[in-house]
C-alpha cells in the first residue's frame, strides 16, 4: 500500500533531523518570479522545538532509501528503519503550502542515495527547478550536494539554490574510512572546490557588472559529527579551520553524535555530548570573530576543550600576563580577548571612550557583566589590587560547572 | 505646563518640530499618550478607513495636522527634523513601544540633541539613551517575532461563510476577506507586545505579494488585497478563523524534526515565549512530544543494546 503524505513526512523529517544546519541567512537575491517568497539577508526562525533548535526550513529527505552503509547514519542500507520516498510534486506542494502560511523560510532538501549520486541529484534539482520556474517561488532553498553527482548537475543545483552544502561527515579522513567506507574526503573536497569556483566566478562577473544568474548566493557549508570517534578537539578545530580557508565555507556545523534507532555496534551508546558541541561552537566563534587561532585556543599540550569553562576564559587563565588590560587604552583586538566581552560590547566601548573615560559604572550600563570582566581589566576608577592566582580567577568568575541537564 | 496629545509617530514628529522651533523645553510639556487604536475611532466610518487609502490619509491629516505625502503603506513622509537620520529611524521603532512615557522621552532626547549634546546617542551609559535603546531593542525583537510567529490560515470561500455568521461587526477587514469568494485569503491573528504591525507590514507585503492576506492584532488590523494596504480596527482571537487543513501536516513535521535525545526547554522558551503559543498550531503537540521523549530515547538505546547482544 502506498504511504500517505503525512506518513512520508513523518519518516522523512525524522530522517533529516541529524543534519544540524537550519540557517536561512546570507541570501539577498532579487529572484524573478510571480510566486511567493523573499530572502532579505537575515534568516528567520519560525519556531523552536523542545530540543532548543530552531525551525526555519522544511528540512526533509527526498528519500531515506540509501545504497551506502555509513555506520553513524540512521539511513544506511543495513539499518532496518521504515523507508519512504517523496515525489517531486509532493515536496513542491508541501514547501509552497507551508511557506504561504508563514511556517517556514524555505526548503532544505537532502537525500539518501538511490541508484547513484547522479540520479539522486537529478531528482533533487528537478524539485528546485519546479519551485523556481513553474511556481515563481522566491523563498530560500538549501540543497545538499550528493557525492558522485556530475559537475554540470552541481552547477544546475547552484542556480536554483541559495545555499549548497556537502557534508564531510566526520572530522578526519581516517574517521571517514572507518565509519563511512563509501565516501572519501578527497572527492568530497573536490566537489566543494567546484562549488567554490562557480561562486567566485559569479562574484567576479557581478563585479564586472555582467549581471550573472545567481549561484548559491548564501555560499556553502558543511557538517561533521563529533563524539562518534575518539578524535580530539584540537584535530577537529584544525580541520574545520582548514575547511574554512580552503573552500571559503560560510559555516561548519558540529553535531554531537546522538544515539539513533538501530545504531551500528561500533558506535558509543551514550547521551550526546551536548556541552562539548557547545564548546566547539564557542571555539568556532573565537576563530571567526575574535581573532584567535587554533594553536592559541587548543595548544598541543592541551588538545581537549575544558567542559567546565568556556574556551576564552580558559585561554585567559593560561595567558595571565596578557592582563589586566586598560579599557580606555587597549586596542579593539585586545579587548575582544577579555572573557565576558563580546564584539558588541567592545564596539560600544570603543565608540563611547572617545567622549569620556570609561568607569566601572559605565560598563554596567553597557550590560557587560562587571563581575566577569573585573579580574582582567583596568578602568578610570578601578584596577585589580594584586595579581590573582589561577584558582582565584576561576572562583571570581564562577563558570558554570554543570553538564546541561535533561530537564523533563 | 502644556498638554499635547499624540497618536502616532508622524504626529509626534510634527508636534516636536513645532515645539523645538518655539524653543519649548521638555519640562514644560506633558505628552498624553493616546492609544493607537483611537486612530480608527473618529467620525469616518470603519468602512471608509479600512478600504480607502485617500480617506485614511485624509483622516490622518485631520487627526495630525500637516502631511506632505503618503507612501504605499499608508505611512506619510514629512520633512526631516533637526535630528540625525539614525535617531529618526530608531525613534520610529521606539514610538511603537507600549509605554505611555515614550513620547516624552523621545522629545527630551531630541531636545538634548539640539541643545549641545549632539553625541547623546553614543553615550550608552546615559539614562535617556539607555531607555531609548532598551525600548528600541524591545520593539525590534517584537517586530522580529511577528515576522516569525504569524501563522496564516487559508480561507477558501466555503468555510468562510460559516465563520462570517459568528463575526458580528468586529472587524471590517476580516469580513471583507471572508465575503470574497473568488480566491483564497490568508488570515492571521497575532498578539504582539507593542504596536509593531505598521512597521512590519512592509515585510509581509514583500514576501507574500502575490497573496491576499489579513493580519489581525488586538490593537489594529491590516489587509493586503494584492495592490494596497488598508487599515482597520483590532479584534480578539476568537473572532479570527480557527482551522486550516495544512496544520495537521505542519504538526507532523514539527513532532518529527524534534530530537528526543536532546531536551533544552529553557533555550526554546526564551526564543519562543509562551504568550505566542496559542496562535501557533505546532505548540499543541509539544506536551505529547515531551511526555514521550524519555521513553523514545530509552527505547532507541535498549533496542540497539538488545540487537548487539543478539549479534
Amino acid at each position: 500500500m502506498p504511504l500517505s503524505v503525512d506518513k512520508k513526512l513523518a519518516i522523512l523529517a525524522d530522517a533529516a533531523k541529524y543534519d544540524a544546519s537550519c540557517a536561512s541567512s546570507g541570501s539577498n537575491t532579487q529572484r524573478k518570479g510571480d510566486g511567493v517568497g523573499s530572502t532579505e539577508g537575515m534568516g528567520i526562525c519560525h519556531s523552536y522545538t523542545p530540543d532548543g533548535r530552531c525551525v526555519s526550513l522544511l528540512k526533509i529527505l527526498m528519500t531515506n532509501y540509501c545504497i551506502f552503509d555509513c555506520k553513524f547514519c540512521i539511513n544506511r542500507v543495513s539499518s532496518n528503519v521504515q523507508r519512504a520516498r517523496f515525489s517531486v510534486s509532493e515536496v513542491v506542494n508541501l514547501t509552497l503550502e507551508f511557506y504561504k502560511r508563514n511556517y517556514i523560510e524555505g526548503l532544505f532538501l537532502s537525500s539518501g542515495i538511490i541508484r547513484n549520486g547522479e540520479y539522486t541529484m537529478e531528482q533533487m534539482v528537478a524539485i528546485a527547478k519546479e519551485l523556481r520556474e513553474v511556481h515563481g517561488y522566491k523563498g530560500y532553498i538549501h540543497l545538499k550536494a550528493i557525492p558522485g553527482a556530475s559537475k554540470e548537475l552541481l552547477e544546475d543545483a547552484g542556480r536554483y539554490a541559495d545555499r549548497l552544502s556537502i557534508n564531510v561527515e566526520l572530522p578526519t579522513e581516517d574517521d571517514l574510512s572507518e565509519l563511512a567506507p563509501e565516501k572519501d574526503r578527497v572527492s568530497l573536497e573536490t566537489d566543494m572546490q567546484v562549488i567554490k569556483f562557480k561562486i567566485d566566478e559569479t562574484k567576479d562577473a557581478k563585479k564586472a557588472r555582467l549581471k550573472p544568474p545567481a549561484f548559491s548566493p548564501a555560499g556553502q557549508s558543511t557538517q561533521m559529527i563529533v563524539g562518534a570517534t575518539p578524535t580530539t578537539d584540537r584535530t577537529i578545530m584544525t580541520n574545520a579551520s582548514q575547511l574554512y580557508q580552503t573552500h571559503s565555507l560560510r559555516r561548519v556545523y558540529y553535531s554531537a553524535f546522538s544515539p539513533i534507532p538501530d545504531s551500528h555496534s561500533d558506535l558509543p551508546l551514550v547521551q550526546p555530548p551536548l556541552l562539548r558541541e557547545h564548546r566547539l561552537y564557542q571555539t568556532d566563534w573565537l576563530l571567526r570573530f575574535y581573532g584567535f587561532n587554533v594553536n592559541e585556543v587548543l595548544p598541543e599540550s592541551d588538545p581537549e576543550l575544558r567542559l567546565d569553562m568556556d574556551p576564552k576564559l580558559s585561554w585567559a587563565i593560561r595567558n595571565k600576563d596578557f592582563f589586566p588590560l586598560d579599557i580606555n587604552k587597549a586596542s579593539k583586538q585586545a579587548l575582544l580577548r577579555v572573557p565576558g566581552m563580546g564584539p558588541r560590547t567592545v564596539d560600544k566601548i570603543v565608540r563611547e571612550r572617545r567622549f569620556h573615560k570609561i568607569r566601572l559604572d559605565h560598563l554596567k550600563q553597557l550590560r557587560c557583566s562587571v563581575k566577569k570582566v573585573k579580574p582582567f581589566i583596568v578602568t578610570a576608577d578601578y584596577w585589580p589590587e594584586r595579581e590573582a592566582s589561577e584558582q582565584q580567577l576561576i572562583q571570581l568568575v564562577e563558570p558554570e560547572t554543570k553538564q546541561l541537564a535533561l530537564a523533563l | 505646563m502644556r498638554v499635547v496629545e499624540v497618536r502616532h509617530f508622524d504626529e509626534w514628529r510634527n508636534t516636536a518640530r513645532e515645539l523645538l522651533k518655539r524653543d519649548i523645553p521638555p519640562e514644560e510639556i506633558s505628552w498624553e499618550g493616546v492609544n493607537q487604536d483611537s486612530l480608527f475611532n473618529n467620525e469616518l466610518t470603519i468602512e471608509e478607513l479600512a478600504l480607502d487609502e485617500p480617506a485614511r490619509a485624509q483622516a490622518l491629516v485631520q487627526a495630525g495636522g500637516q502631511r506632505d505625502s503618503v507612501d504605499a503603506f499608508g505611512l506619510s513622509k514629512v520633512r526631516p527634523l533637526l535630528a540625525p537620520k539614525a535617531f529618526l529611524d530608531q525613534a520610529l521603532y521606539v514610538s511603537c513601544h507600549r509605554s505611555h512615557k515614550r513620547w516624552s522621552v523621545l522629545y527630551r532626547i531630541i531636545w538634548r540633541l539640539n541643545h549641545g549634546e549632539k553625541n547623546l546617542l553614543s553615550i550608552a551609559s546615559d539614562a535617556d539613551t539607555k531607555q531609548f535603546h532598551h525600548w528600541y531593542k524591545a520593539v525590534k525583537r517584537d517586530r522580529h517575532k511577528m515576522k516569525a510567529f504569524v501563522r496564516f490560515k487559508c480561507c477558501e470561500s466555503k468555510p468562510l461563510d460559516a465563520n462570517t455568521r459568528d463575526l458580528g461587526d468586529k472587524s471590517y477587514a476580516l469580513r471583507q476577506a471572508q465575503s470574497d469568494k473568488a480566491d483564497a485569503w490568508y488570515v492571521a491573528w497575532h498578539d504582539p507586545s507593542h504596536f509593531v504591525l505598521p512597521i512590519t507590514i512592509p515585510f509581509f507585503v514583500r514576501r507574500f505579494n502575490s497573496m491576499r492576506f489579513v493580519i489581525l492584532t488586538p490593537d489594529m488590523s491590516a489587509m493586503w488585497d494584492g495592490h494596497k494596504v488598508s487599515w482597520g480596527e483590532g479584534c480578539v482571537r476568537k473572532d479570527a478563523p480557527q482551522d486550516d487543513d495544512m496544520e495537521e501536516l505542519w504538526k507532523t513535521y514539527y513532532a518529527n524534526i524534534f530530537n528526543p535525545a536532546r531536551i533544552k526547554l529553557k533555550a526554546m522558551q526564551s526564543e519562543m515565549p509562551k504568550k505566542f503559543w496559542h496562535s501557533m498550531p505546532e505548540t499543541e503537540v509539544m506536551k505529547q512530544m515531551l511526555r514521550e521523549a524519555p521513553a523514545r530515547v530509552e527505547r532507541m538505546i535498549e533496542e540497539s543494546r538488545g540487537k548487539r547482544l543478539l549479534d
